[in-house]
C-alpha cells in the first residue's frame, strides 16, 4: 500500500516536472529550441530504457495537463498524445526491439509523426464539430512540424547515448559495491 | 492482438469520457488551478527572456559596498531603468489611444507562451473575471493590434498573435482603393494579406487596418505596413508582405478590448 501511495507521488512529481520543464523551455530559450518535443523525448527513452504498459497512463495525465495548456480545442493534444505514445510502445515491442541511438532517432519520427499527423486530422475535425474553433493546414504549419520533427529526433540520438552511458556507468557502481 | 484491441477501446473510451467531462464544464476548477498555477510560476522565465523589469529589486542596494558589484547593480539598474521607461511609454499610448476612443477595456501583463510550438499564442493576466472574453482584440502602443482572445479561463486568458497560423483578420489597405483583404499569419515572423484584386495598386509603405468586417473586431485598429508585395501574372489575387508595427516577440503589457460600446451611448 504504502509502495503504491509512493509510487503516485513519483508519477505527480514527474508530470509536474515534464510540464514545467516544457514551459520554461518554451518561455526562456530562442525559437529554434522551442520546437523541441520534450515530452515525446522522455516517452520514447523510457520506452526504450523498459517502461511497460503503465506509461500509457502517465502519457495519458501528462497530455491532459498539457491540453488544457494548450489554446485548442480540449482532447486535440491529448488523443494525439496518448495515441502516439501507444503507437511507439507497440512499435518497440513488434518492430524495431533493438537498443540502438538509431532506433531512438527512428522511434521519435515515428512517435512525432503520428502526433503531429492526428494533430492536424482532429484539428480540421474539431473545428468541424465545434463552430468557436478554427484550424486550417497551412503551409506554415506544416513546415514548423516539419522542423519540430528534425529538431527532436536529432536531439533523441545524443540523448540516448548518455542515458546509455549513465545508464551503464551506474551499473558498473552498483557491481563494484555490491 | 485480442489484448490489443481491447486496451485500443478501453483508451478510447476514456478519451471520449474525459472529453465529455471537459465538454460540460466539470473539469474546469480543474483547469482554472493549473493554468493560475503553472504560468505564475513560468512568468518569471517569460519575463526574464523579454527582458521585463523586476518590480521588487531595491532590497540589492543594502549588500556591503564592493565597487565591482556596486558597477554591476549600477548597470542593471540602468537597463532596468530603460525597459521602465519603455513600458511606460507604452502604457501612455494606450491611455492616451483610450481616451480618444469610445472603448471599454483592461489592462493586462503577457505572463508566457503557450506550450504548443506549432502556435503562437501567449498568455495574459486577466481572464473571465476581470469582463475578458472570447474574441476581444488585444491591442499595443496607440490602437496596434497584436492579436484576439480566444480561450478565457477564471484569471488568465489565452491571446493568438496576429502572426499564428491559425490567424485570420479582416483587413483594408489604406490607398487609394481602400482595398479589402485578409490578413494571415504563418509566414515566418511576418504576415501576410491575402485575397487583393490584381487591379488595385498597392505600394510598399502603405498602411493597413482593422476592417470592421471579422466579428467583434473593431474597424480602423493599426496591423503594419506593407512591405513588399507578391504578384503572379495569371494569379487572381496578389499579396502584400506586411510588417507588423508592434514586435509581437517582445510583448510586455497589452489593453484588451472589451466592448465597442460606449459607457455614454
Amino acid at each position: 500500500m504504502f509502495k503504491k501511495i509512493l509510487a503516485t507521488i513519483v508519477y505527480a512529481g514527474g508530470i509536474f516536472f515534464l510540464i514545467i520543464t516544457k514551459l520554461f523551455l518554451m518561455n526562456l530559450f530562442p525559437s529554434i529550441f522551442t520546437h523541441i518535443d520534450i515530452i515525446m523525448l522522455f516517452f520514447v527513452l523510457c520506452i526504450m530504457r523498459g517502461a511497460r504498459g503503465g506509461i500509457v497512463w502517465f502519457a495519458f495525465f501528462t497530455y491532459m495537463i498539457l491540453d488544457m495548456l494548450t489554446a485548442h480545442a480540449f482532447g486535440i493534444e491529448l488523443i494525439a498524445g496518448v495515441l502516439s505514445v501507444l503507437g511507439v510502445y507497440w512499435f518497440f515491442e513488434d518492430v524495431f526491439t533493438n537498443l540502438s541511438i538509431w532506433t531512438a532517432g527512428i522511434l521519435t519520427v515515428f512517435g512525432m509523426v503520428v502526433f503531429r499527423v492526428l494533430y492536424m486530422v482532429l484539428g480540421v475535425l474539431f473545428a468541424r464539430i465545434f463552430d468557436i474553433y478554427t484550424f486550417s493546414i497551412s503551409t506554415g504549419l506544416l513546415r514548423d512540424a516539419g522542423f519540430e520533427i528534425m529538431m527532436t529526433a536529432i536531439l533523441s540520438v545524443p540523448l540516448y547515448a548518455i542515458v546509455i552511458k549513465m545508464a551503464n556507468i551506474w551499473s558498473k557502481e552498483r557491481i563494484r559495491y555490491s | 492482438m485480442k489484448k490489443r484491441y481491447q486496451t485500443i477501446i478501453g483508451i478510447s473510451i476514456v478519451l471520449v469520457f474525459v472529453i465529455l467531462l471537459r465538454t460540460l464544464g466539470v473539469l474546469r476548477p480543474v483547469e482554472n488551478m493549473f493554468t493560475g498555477m503553472l504560468y505564475s510560476l513560468t512568468s518569471i522565465s517569460y519575463d526574464a527572456e523579454v527582458g521585463a523589469p523586476e518590480h521588487t529589486s531595491n532590497t540589492r542596494l543594502s549588500s556591503t559596498f564592493d565597487p565591482e558589484l556596486m558597477r554591476a547593480i549600477c548597470t542593471i539598474d540602468t537597463s532596468e531603468n530603460i525597459l521602465l521607461k519603455e513600458e511606460n511609454e507604452q502604457l501612455r499610448k494606450q491611455l492616451n489611444f483610450f481616451s480618444r476612443s469610445r472603448y471599454q477595456h483592461t489592462g493586462a501583463d503577457v505572463i508566457g507562451r503557450t506550450v504548443d510550438p506549432l502556435s503562437t499564442t501567449v498568455t495574459i493576466n486577466r481572464g473571465a473575471r476581470d469582463g475578458v472574453a472570447r474574441t476581444n482584440p488585444v491591442i499595443v502602443g496607440d490602437g496596434v493590434l497584436v492579436g484576439t482572445v480566444i480561450e478565457v479561463f477564471d484569471s488568465v486568458s489565452y491571446v493568438r498573435l496576429i502572426n499564428d497560423t491559425q490567424s485570420k483578420i479582416g483587413a483594408t489597405l489604406l490607398n487609394k482603393e481602400r482595398t479589402i483583404g485578409l490578413v494571415e499569419g504563418g509566414y515566418d515572423i511576418g504576415v501576410q494579406m491575402n485575397f487583393i484584386p490584381q487591379n488595385e495598386i498597392v505600394s510598399p509603405g502603405d498602411m493597413i487596418v482593422t476592417s470592421g468586417l471579422t466579428d467583434n473586431m473593431p474597424r480602423g485598429l493599426n496591423i503594419g505596413t506593407v512591405e513588399y508585395i507578391e504578384k503572379q501574372p495569371l494569379e487572381p489575387f496578389q499579396q502584400a508582405v506586411l510588417k507588423p508595427i508592434a514586435d509581437l516577440s517582445y510583448l510586455t503589457s497589452v489593453s484588451v478590448i472589451i466592448t465597442t460600446t460606449t459607457s455614454q451611448e
